[in-house]
């Protein structure tokens, strides 16, 4: 391929990448290292909470752990795994050789990069943020929290949410515009609905954060009152902007690792997905009501009886499509032959785990259930159920099941079991008694407990459950690094997969596909294998192609510069003395870039 | 097979016995052995919500488990399973009947929103729970009355509580009175209960807890609702503001310590030189049970680890209350003999007979 001599290995290939395959690898590379710094934060805190009136840590390291692990698993660990899985599966399924916009991928993920190092970065200067992960005013106010902490918080999730705005846009694009012949809409896999309603979503909530971030640093650092009720402004405004983003974002989280598990699920039964055109429209109907709810997380503000109906009312309905999705995945194991790989352990796990986190849900949903449990463990417990069972666990299935497809190594299958067992049942040992500290009136965010309250049986538990759960954690890092060098080479289709990127060998050349696939049905890969009554087919025969003809975009340093330069833009915000000339030079960055990555050849 | 079958019912029955001893068990923030209407409210809604949700899980759990087990795959299975694609009349039935079932959570929900909307009794007796970083201020303006981090009521009396805030958002909540409610600065929320009738003829003590994160002491931010016959209460509104009577000679070194030293431009205690409205009211402190919102017990030993803490401690980081205000310079001193006076004056010369 005419590549103008472009490196294929070394670091500058990958500084430089602007293949969707190697910025995946990036993407989940970074994501697992802040798994591993979330986990870190976890520990501390449950170590803080074993006992009561502990002073392992101090409350100031507490409250910072309670923000950055929250902030970390959400935005630096579930978004951009799940972004690594957009990366490397969206062309591959579609029949595509790279999306839309390969620059902007780079970017993309150089931002998320660079942004997720930002808000790392108070902890070397002790000003780690510590205002919660949802950041409430006024106590972010400069007069309640008078360091730079916020502001790292702030701008830093600022950075990184642009990473996952150009992100939607591009994938936006290519699954809407990039689809090979024959495949309509109604014939993508689940993957890619999941993710296209995902995208929908990032680009529609994405920007309410971004002004209300923009807003909390001009009130902290201009003058501005937006969020201060003593010249006129309001705290319930920052909930209000803050939750419209923030409850779509938890369908961002939840709906690609639900795509995740339709894949597997359907590929370990070795029956089709279970009412395909169903579950497309409840992912929809998931995303569109995803935007009506948000005010169940500002239950206990005040805001009178006719909201207050309303948002119970929206909140309860959105767990119809959630649950119909449920049945459909029982439905499509039901009857089928199941394989129990360490990737359809964790798909299985997801339907068990993410059924009692809807559940628990649905008891908070009613606003007066909702007043004794906001702001307890009880939705704690609820929201580690959807997101740790949930989200976390599809995510490592999805990882288990394509590591073949991008290394051309299989993961260690019994160091695997080990570990999900041990992520299993740490996982419920620790956040199933949680629901039972709610119950008991234990509150969240709280450094440390009284002896007098009889909350300590079940936070020893807890904390016994989340050390199991850091050995798993080590054992997977451990298998990652042994399988990488010596795990079984795999073939291009392992597990006898239902769609286009099976057919492809294991890993992918750099062009994808030799010659476009055409597609004739949902699940055309697997129609070409086998007939309706399961006798194989001959398979087709290899199409010739000549590599060196296949035109890829070439590689290009602007992007990792641009991102730079946005980053620089924004830490000026944090240096008193030189914080302008900083944020200046960072534009003269970005202009910089601009141009030459304009003017680049592609 | 048969293990497995003790497997499953133990891995399900476990948490659910579990489930029932954390449910009854009698602690102070329980949200279960609630003692008024409003927490009987809830909890109905909350009884029908658990049995449903109850129904729906043994619904999702046994087919589920059912079909991992019939149909997973043998050694030397080859079977083809049939490739179905779905079915309507399922479809219909798993998306109407969820419907149906969640309509019977929403009624009732409806309801008690409703009954919490309407206005409280006319003659409630008025409170104001100011939240401060990290206490509870309490006024009753019409009694004119103001003390800190413990609400004395009359029993079975209706009363309004009008939720402020003096500087980030905190929140109100004694679970076993019935939901929360935010401290908004800047808005004034509210809340009404019927106050419980009385247990124990000494009093009734009813734990309470700021719950939504205000910074360090989050976590140090108690209060209790002290429950008293009407009559109790009567006699209470009466000495309430009354001014401290110091009696001995340590009452009174303590006394000119807190005039004295820097603690009058902090704290207030009715009928002498100390106006400060920084920290909580001092007034009726001997009565209290607790010290510091509900931090450590208000005796000897509590009272002297609070103040060699605020005194010794660095600012920010307190052993009791990290980040409380009550700091003082590097050189500034306090002997025990000092804590022994300010202990005699505090915990003696300010408690009410009533």
């Amino acid at each position: 391929m005419s590549n103008h001599g472009a490196p294929s290995s070394g670091l500058w290939s990958w500084i430089t990448t602007v293949d969707h395959k190697k910025i995946a690898v990036l993407y989940a590379l970074s994501a697992l290292f802040f798994f591993f710094l979330g986990g870190v934060e976890a520990m501390i805190m449950r170590t803080q909470l074993i006992v009561s009136n502990n002073d392992f840590i101090t409350a100031r390291t507490y409250n910072a752990m309670v923000t950055m692990h929250g902030t970390t698993m959400i935005f630096l660990v579930v978004m951009p795994l799940s972004a690594a899985f957009f990366n490397f599966l969206v062309p591959l399924m579609i029949g595509a050789r790279d999306v839309a916009f390969p620059r902007l991928n780079a970017l993309s993920f150089w931002i998320f990069l660079f942004g997720g190092l930002l808000l790392n970065f108070g902890f070397l200067i002790n000003e780690a943020p510590r205002g919660g992960w949802f950041g409430y005013a006024n106590l972010t106010s400069i007069q309640y929290t008078p360091d730079l902490s916020a502001d790292f918080w702030a701008m830093g999730l600022q950075v990184v949410g642009l990473a996952s705005l150009i992100a939607s846009i591009n994938f936006f694009v290519t699954i809407l515009n990039m689809r090979c012949k024959g495949m309509t809409l109604l014939k993508m896999p689940m993957f890619i609905w999941t993710t296209l309603v995902t995208q929908i979503l990032l680009f529609l909530s994405l920007p309410v954060i971004t002004v209300a971030l923009v807003m909390i640093t001009f009130d902290r650092h201009f003058g501005t009152g937006f969020f201060n009720p003593g010249t006129g402004g309001s705290v319930v405004l920052w909930q209000h902007l803050f939750w419209v983003f923030g409850h779509p974002e938890v369908y961002i989280l939840i709906l690609p690792a639900m795509g995740i598990v339709s894949e597997i699920l359907a590929t370990f039964s070795r029956k089709p997905l279970f009412g395909y055109s169903v579950m497309v429209y409840s992912s929809c109907a998931i995303g569109f009501l995803g935007f009506a709810v948000w005010a169940h997380h500002m239950f206990t503000t005040g805001m009178g009886p006719w909201a207050t109906i309303f948002f119970t009312a929206a909140t309860m309905l959105i767990a119809v499509p959630t649950g119909v999705k449920i049945f459909n995945w029982i439905s499509t194991v039901w009857g089928g032959r199941i394989q129990f790989t360490t990737a359809s352990l964790y798909g299985l796990s997801f339907v068990a785990m993410f059924t009692l986190g809807g559940l628990s849900g649905i008891m908070h949903s009613s606003q007066p259930i909702d007043t004794q449990h906001q702001d307890t463990y009880f939705v704690v417990a609820h929201f580690h159920y959807v997101l740790y069972g949930g989200a976390v666990m599809g995510l490592f299935g999805g990882i288990f099941y394509w590591f073949p497809k991008v290394t051309g190594r299989l993961l260690h299958e019994g160091m695997g079991k080990v570990q999900f067992w041990l992520f299993m049942i740490g996982f419920n040992v620790t956040f199933f008694p949680m629901h039972f500290l709610g119950v008991q009136g234990m509150p969240r965010r709280n450094y440390t407990y009284a002896a007098d309250m009889g909350w300590d049986l079940w936070n020893v538990v807890a904390t016994l459950g989340a050390y199991m759960t850091a050995v798993g954690g080590l054992l997977f890092f451990f298998n990652l690094f042994y399988s990488l060098k010596k795990g079984a080479v795999a073939s291009a289709d392992p597990w006898d997969g239902r769609t286009l990127e099976w057919s492809i060998p294991s890993p992918p050349p750099e062009y994808n596909f030799g010659i476009e696939p055409e597609v004739k049905v949902l699940d055309d890969f697997w129609a070409q294998k086998y007939d309706d009554k399961g006798t194989k087919k001959p398979s087709p025969a290899a199409p010739k192609y000549d590599p060196k003809a296949i035109h890829m975009p070439n590689p290009s340093y602007w992007p990792i510069a641009l991102a730079a330069g946005i980053t620089l833009g924004a830490a000026g915000f944090f240096l008193r003395d030189i914080g302008l000339y900083v944020s200046l030079l960072g534009v003269a960055v970005i202009l910089i870039s601009s141009y030459g990555w304009a003017y680049e050849e592609a | 097979m048969v293990s497995l079958v003790r497997w499953f019912k133990v891995l399900f029955a476990l948490p659910f016995l579990l489930g029932l001893t954390a449910c009854f068990e009698k602690l102070p923030m329980t949200t279960v052995h609630v003692v008024t209407d409003w927490g009987h409210d809830i909890n109905r809604v909350y009884l029908i919500t658990t049995i449903i949700t109850s129904i729906v899980f043994v619904a999702v759990a046994v087919p589920f488990c059912y079909a991992l087990w019939r149909f997973r795959e043998k050694p030397g299975d080859n079977r083809f399973p049939e490739q179905i694609k779905g079915n309507h009349k399922l479809e219909i039935l798993w998306t109407l009947i969820p419907v149906v079932l969640l309509i019977f959570i929403f009624l009732p929900s409806l309801e008690v929103i409703m009954k919490r909307s309407e206005a409280p009794p006319k003659e409630s007796l008025v409170i104001e729970a100011i939240g401060h970083q990290w206490w509870w201020e309490f006024r009753y303006p019409d009694l004119n009355i103001v003390t800190a981090n413990e609400m004395v009521v009359p029993e079975d009396t209706p009363i309004l509580v009008k939720l402020k805030s003096a500087d980030v958002i905190h929140s109100f909540w004694i679970p076993r009175w019935g939901g929360k409610m935010d401290n908004l600065p800047g808005i004034t929320n509210q809340l009404f209960y019927t106050t419980p009738k009385l247990v124990n003829p000494e009093g009734d003590y009813y734990q309470g807890h700021c719950v939504e994160l205000c910074g360090l002491s989050h976590a140090r931010m108690r209060y209790e609702a002290k429950v008293v016959s009407k009559e109790r209460f009567d006699r209470w509104t009466e000495v309430a503001m009354q001014p401290p009577v110091v009696a001995t000679t340590l009452e009174k070194k303590g006394s000119d310590l807190f005039m004295g030293k820097t603690c009058f431009t902090c704290h207030a205690i009715a009928g002498t030189n100390a106006q400060g409205l920084i920290g909580p009211d001092l007034t009726n402190f001997g009565n209290r049970r607790t010290l510091a919102a509900g931090t450590l017990p208000n005796d000897r030993a509590g009272l002297h680890h609070w103040l060699r803490d605020s005194v010794d401690s660095p600012p920010d980081y307190q052993k009791v209350k990290p980040g409380s205000l009550m700091v003082f310079a590097p050189n500034f001193e306090l002997t025990e003999d000092d804590i022994k006076a300010l202990t005699a004056y505090l915990q003696h010369s300010t408690a009410k007979t009533y």
